[in-house]
């Protein structure tokens, strides 16, 4: 019986000594700490869509500012625009005329009567200024009518007389005038060519 | 939330508490069973960096499948049977021949003095290596026997045998061993 017991004895000693090891100090600190990260690396992998949320939420602001900028170009007032349109529309105002012919002048002309007047004339293009300040900048006006584009050629040679005949008073005095010579040539000039004898256009036959 | 101090996994909660409380879940785990896992890595490992690195394999694998958790009926047997697979693999890529020199020197050293030490360690890497080569089934039964928080009944869940059918395993494997021994002894006393 003893020498059994001496013959299992290294073998209980082996397993005794893999049953009953122990882990190295801070083993289960160790453990918990890589189980955590574990943890948190999952946590994270699972939310992929949070690795999208910094750029999702820079296009979201661009494009609201994208809004904000063309809605209130949209609705800013007309009569604060329009440098750029104003360099290529004639400047009406140099020519000689009356408080009245400025009345009736077209709505684009008085547009620029006042944008020049106030002083607002700029020497940038709205081209080279940045996104933020075309806020600030207004649509380009509609393009003349043949009208207006007949006005301005008008108004760009200075020739009196056909800037006198915009006027309506002074054109309708000059009509009335015509008319009456007009007559005064066919109604009062026929009864002296009626007493000429038909016959001298006979000779010369 | 689960239970650690028995065998029964008590899961009373939602899924989403149990997710939301999933760390502290398993901080408990790692807490009640961390050293047994190690136990169990390192009878068969015989390495502790080794035995570690399987434990925090095992604990990762829990949280892998912690939505089977409320499925499992033994927590305990669960997870040494997990942490026991996964040394059985890590056993197949290391050198288990040296591993298993430098234990036997480890052990015999702490006991008694040198030339005596020198004997005890070729006896316990000859008993190392006629473990290694018992059959599966009684190596396996052995070695986790070994273990001492593991009874006979759970070393059979874990085996998947019957309670009597580990015992015989048990059994058989001490007396293979004795034999192999003896048969070494003779051998070493005819070349004395």
């Amino acid at each position: 019986m003893t020498q059994q017991n001496d013959q299992n004895e290294p073998l209980d000693r082996l397993l005794s000594a893999l049953g009953t090891a122990e882990p190295d100090t801070g083993f289960t600190r160790r453990l918990s700490e890589r189980v955590e990260a574990v943890r948190r690396h999952e946590k994270r992998a699972g939310l992929p869509w949070l690795a999208w949320a910094p750029g999702f939420a820079c296009a979201c602001g661009l494009a609201l500012l994208m809004s904000f900028a063309l809605h209130h170009r949209n609705e800013a007032p007309v009569v604060k625009t329009d440098v750029a349109s104003a360099d290529r529309i004639p400047r009406l105002t140099a020519t000689p005329s009356t408080s009245r012919d400025q009345a009736k002048q077209p709505v684009h002309s008085k547009r620029l009567v006042s944008t020049r007047s106030s002083g607002a004339r700029g020497s940038r293009s709205p081209r080279s200024l940045d996104a933020s300040k075309l806020a600030s900048f207004l649509a380009p006006p509609l393009p003349l009518t043949e009208q207006e584009k007949l006005l301005a050629g008008i108004a760009r040679q200075g020739d009196e007389q056909e800037m006198a005949m915009l006027s309506p008073d002074i054109r309708a005095r000059v009509d009335a005038r015509q008319q009456a010579a007009f007559h005064q040539v066919f109604e009062q000039g026929i009864p002296q060519f009626r007493n000429q004898p038909i016959t001298e256009e006979r000779g010369d036959e | 939330m689960i239970a650690t101090g028995d065998s029964t996994l008590i899961l009373t909660s939602e899924r989403s508490e149990a997710d939301t409380h999933l760390g502290a879940d398993v901080a408990a785990l790692v807490e009640t069973y961390g050293t047994l896992l190690f136990r169990v890595a390192y009878s068969v490992l015989r390495s502790r960096p080794e035995a570690e690195d399987v434990v925090q394999d095992a604990f990762v694998r829990v949280l892998e499948h912690r939505r089977t958790l409320p499925a499992v009926r033994d927590l305990r047997v669960w997870l040494v049977r997990i942490a026991w697979n996964l040394a059985l693999d890590r056993r197949r890529k290391v050198r288990p021949q040296q591993i298993d020199a430098v234990f036997a020197r480890t052990l015999a050293a702490n006991t008694i003095s040198a030339d005596k030490a020198l004997a005890d360690t070729r006896q316990l890497s000859m008993l190392l290596e006629a473990i290694e080569k018992l059959p599966k089934l009684e190596r396996q039964a052995l070695l986790l026997s070994a273990v001492e928080e593991l009874s006979t009944a759970e070393v059979a869940n874990i085996i998947d045998r019957t309670e009597s059918a580990t015992r015989a395993l048990l059994f058989r494997a001490r007396g293979r061993l004795k034999q192999r021994m003896d048969s070494l002894e003779r051998r070493k006393g005819v070349k004395q």
